[in-house]
């Protein structure tokens, strides 16, 4: 064994102890050796989920782990202890070479003062994995467990917990199903059936009907003043244009009237769905929107040919004292068959 | 055809009766060498100092660079692989996780034990069985020395201690690979692929590493020196019993480690 | 073979070695069968034999490294077939072996290896060891190669390395295997005068296994013959005795090979050990 091997072993052994205590530190295992306090707090409800190990959270930031879960005398307080991490706390100066100078004491009395102002605990869902973590956070509304702290031997500060979010559901849960138990369900439907009752009476009145007949007899004399229009002379242009536009005003004022009686009936019909009587509704629904449906297309018809009339008489407004020509076709040559 | 079948059977039960004999000449071996080692705690004089810094020096320092260059490489390929899966899903935060519990719980231990099987492994029985052929057993024996005491107990002590240290090593390099590949692939800084790695990874895994490599070291020079005290009398018969040494070595190391594996995740269950 | 009997019976009470109804071999195999046999303090005794007829193997079994198929071998009137690991220890430190390839340690230098008995087993003083080395270096001629490693050494100073060692302890009896194979006339000879100094130093009794007729006729006061065919011993006794009046022709004719050295040799006055009848 000469001096160099002996130098190097001596050297790969001081690297290698280095680089243990450095991953030691990285992976932060001297944070046991780091000053630490206590607090416990009490439930009356199942702690599954929660076990020795799991996290403790002040407002979301990991200050410490349950150290302690057991089980008191009377079967039913469960008593939860924490330890909780001092070097998370500032110290009383918000100085940032105070970071760590938080004292046990000075801990102990800082929870008491917190819990006076509505300080609770309260187990969360960590993930999706079903374990759980204590949330330490301010909640002085939320109603406390009902469990009396006095009567339990606590030497650490007590921190009174709430119900947990599972246990918070279920008791919704139960009350939204008994209101939804006390729902007359037999009188909404009846109003129901009248409203619809109302509303099929309405659509199949002969006023209805009447109505949609009218607009459509509108169309056709809206139809034939267009068509009177293009017959038009030299002679008495100016008298029949007057007399065109006379008879559209009075085509759009019936559209328009018509359009509010429509709306006027389908407004004083409430609407309300459900069952029973739907298909017969639907039913008239139906047949009047097919009426509507060719109203409308009427309607249409007649605004095309009035907008084809003016494009004409722009294209040409000689046609106006010439009358219409006829159009000229031209048929393309389909060229020598069996070309391919 | 019956003849075949009677000569197939007949090998069968050589083979079998091979396997008995070699069992049972591997249990009184372990017992001669706890004996030794027992001796040596009784007597620390009676330890080959020498011989033990000489093997320290072997398996330690000498290894480092393989080991070093091993550990990184094996790293670089992981966080590579993981990454490129991973990164679709966009779970690049829980690479460093990955890549350090890997490589703390099984591929540090693993590797470094890999190479050192054939690098100190296969040396043991190599050297022990040339001293086989060359008498030097029998001169110890007649000498009233026991040749575990004298050959086997400092090659265990130097491994024992050497191996976890390579091991502690080859983790912390085998990480750094892996940090080279985030940083490079996906730009993670160092600051945070720490502390990422420091939330993801219990120290208990690092201790854990460390713990197998106590086990792997133990079984690289108790199936070495074996096999070099099993060596038959010939030239031929040392390259046997060190091809023999490593591959069985290697057989227990990986049997070793999937029983530990288990058995630590029935401890953790236990610890909570 | 009654003659045997007599010639063995005839010296004094406490053998140095004795061997009764000694049956060796491996597994099925006998190697040697119903060996008996008594070795006198102070005698250096050969054991002969054609090739592969047992001597190593019956050498090893004696020095305790094998067991035996049967019978009971004794050293110093202790029986080494029977003794358990720590009797056994205490009675193999009683002798020493020099091996045939002279089985040095390689990773200690030649100082170390004869030193390492002395450390193992004695709890003498560093300085004394050191001392007792050197002595032990020059009674073979190798004083001022303490440092060497045994890599370093040609194969006839590995052998006189290798005695040295066997005497570390000043032992009372030595069992040499095959001290002069495989070495040159001159060395050999200079390895028969170290055996033939040791024994007048020391008083030690010797027993050696050898195939070189002239060694045997230089040094030896008594010949074991062994025989393959019989698996047995065919005739003991004085080296010239067994060339002259040998029980059977294979033995004279085996001895007499080396008979132009032997009239030099034995009418120098040789002691011999065994009186012929």
């Amino acid at each position: 064994m000469t001096d160099n091997s002996k130098f190097k072993l001596g050297l790969f052994i001081i690297i290698a102890v280095v680089v243990f205590f450095a991953g030691l530190m990285i992976l932060g295992s001297f944070e046991q050796f780091k000053e630490k306090a206590y607090v416990t707090t009490l439930f009356s409800e199942s702690v599954q989920g929660l076990s020795v190990g799991s996290s403790v959270k002040y407002m979301g930031v990991p200050v410490g782990t349950v150290r302690d879960i057991s089980i008191y005398p009377n079967g039913s307080v469960i008593r939860i202890d924490m330890e909780i991490k001092l070097a998370s706390f500032r110290g009383k100066t918000a100085a940032p070479d105070d970071v760590n100078s938080i004292t046990v004491e000075e801990f102990q009395n800082r929870i008491a003062q917190a819990v006076d102002r509505g300080l609770r605990c309260r187990m969360e869902l960590e993930g999706i994995t079903g374990s759980k973590y204590i949330e330490l956070n301010y909640d002085p509304e939320a109603p406390a467990s009902a469990i009396d702290a006095s009567q339990y031997a606590i030497d650490n500060p007590y921190v009174p917990s709430l119900p947990s979010l599972i246990s918070d559901l279920r008791g919704s849960v139960t009350s939204i199903l008994a209101k939804l138990e006390s729902i007359d369900y037999k009188g909404i439907s009846d109003r129901a059936n009248d409203t619809l009752d109302t509303l099929n009476s309405r659509l199949s009145s002969p006023k209805f009907d009447e109505t949609l007949d009218n607009a459509n007899s509108m169309i056709t004399s809206a139809r034939k003043s267009i068509e009177n229009l293009e017959k038009l002379t030299d002679a008495d242009v100016r008298g029949q244009l007057e007399n065109l536009t006379a008879n559209a005003k009075v085509a759009i004022a019936a559209v328009e009237s018509l359009a509010k009686t429509v709306e006027q009936e389908i407004k004083s019909a409430e609407f309300e769905q459900i069952a029973d009587n739907v298909r017969a509704v639907l039913a008239n629904a139906v047949r009047a929107s097919r009426t509507l449906d060719e109203t409308l297309f009427n309607v249409n018809n007649g605004v095309d040919a009035l907008i084809e009339l003016i494009q004409y008489i722009d294209s040409d407004p000689s046609s106006i004292i010439q009358g219409k020509k006829k159009r000229r076709i031209d048929i393309e040559d389909p060229g020598p068959a069996g070309g391919r | 055809m019956i003849k075949k079948l009677v000569d197939r059977l007949i090998h069968c039960g050589e083979t079998i009766y091979q396997l008995k004999e070699e069992t049972v000449s591997l249990i009184a071996f372990l017992g001669d060498m706890a004996a030794a080692i027992w001796e040596c705690i009784l007597h620390p004089k009676r330890l080959r100092w020498k011989d033990f810094l000489f093997y320290m020096n072997n398996c330690g320092p000498d290894g480092l660079p393989i080991t070093i260059m091993i550990n990184a490489l094996m790293g670089v390929v992981l966080a590579y692989q993981a990454e490129v899966q991973s990164h679709k899903y966009g779970a690049d935060n829980f690479l460093p996780m990955v890549i350090g519990c890997t490589i703390l719980r099984e591929l540090g231990p693993l590797m470094v034990a890999i190479v050192a099987t054939g690098r100190n492994g296969s040396a043991f029985a190599a050297e022990i069985g040339t001293m086989k052929i060359s008498e030097e057993l029998d001169a110890l024996r007649t000498m009233g020395i026991r040749p575990a005491r004298f050959l086997v107990v400092p090659k265990m002590w130097a491994m024992l201690l050497m191996l976890p240290l390579l091991t502690v090593i080859g983790d912390c390099v085998g990480c750094a690979g892996g940090y080279l590949v985030l940083s490079s692939e996906i730009g993670m800084p160092l600051d945070v692929f720490l502390r990422l790695t420091r939330q993801g990874v219990a120290v208990k895994y690092f201790f854990e590493g460390i713990l197998k490599s106590f086990v792997f070291a133990g079984i690289i020079t108790t199936v070495g020196c074996w096999r070099g005290f099993r060596t038959g009398n010939d030239a031929i018969a040392v390259g046997r019993s060190t091809t023999s040494a490593v591959v069985i070595s290697i057989l227990f190391i990986v049997l070793a480690d999937t029983f530990l594996a288990k058995m630590f995740t029935v401890f953790y269950g236990w610890q909570g | 073979m009654d003659e045997t009997v007599s010639r063995t019976a005839a010296s004094a009470a406490a053998p140095a070695i004795e061997v009764r109804d000694l049956s060796i071999g491996y597994g099925d195999r006998i190697v040697l069968h119903d060996l008996n046999f008594r070795i006198e303090p102070g005698q250096i005794v050969t054991i002969l034999g054609g090739s592969g007829c047992g001597k190593s193997t019956l050498l090893k079994h004696i020095i305790g490294l094998h067991a035996p198929l049967k019978g009971d071998i004794l050293i110093n009137g202790r029986s080494i077939v029977h003794a358990n690991e720590e009797q056994k220890r205490s009675i193999m430190s009683e002798f020493g072996v020099a091996y045939q390839g002279g089985a040095l340690f390689r990773s200690l230098s030649l100082a170390e290896n004869i030193a390492l008995p002395m450390e193992e087993l004695t709890t003498w003083s560093r300085q004394e060891i050191r001392k007792r080395v050197s002595e032990k270096l020059a009674l073979v001629h190798l004083d001022g190669y303490e440092s060497y490693m045994p890599s370093d050494l040609s194969g006839g100073m590995i052998k006189r390395a290798a005695f040295a060692r066997a005497l570390a302890l000043d032992p009372k009896l030595l069992f040499f295997d095959e001290p002069s194979a495989g070495l040159d006339p001159l060395t050999s000879d200079m390895l028969d005068n170290v055996i033939l100094e040791i024994r007048e130093k020391t008083g030690a009794t010797i027993m050696m296994v050898t195939h070189e007729l002239p060694s045997i006729f230089r040094v030896s006061d008594r010949v074991i013959m062994l025989s393959a065919e019989t698996k047995s011993i065919v005739d003991d006794g004085s080296p010239a005795w067994l060339r002259d009046h040998g029980a059977t022709d294979y033995v004279r004719s085996f001895l007499s090979r080396g008979g132009t050295f032997l009239s030099s040799t034995t009418e120098s006055g040789a002691p011999d050990g065994v009186p012929a009848p």
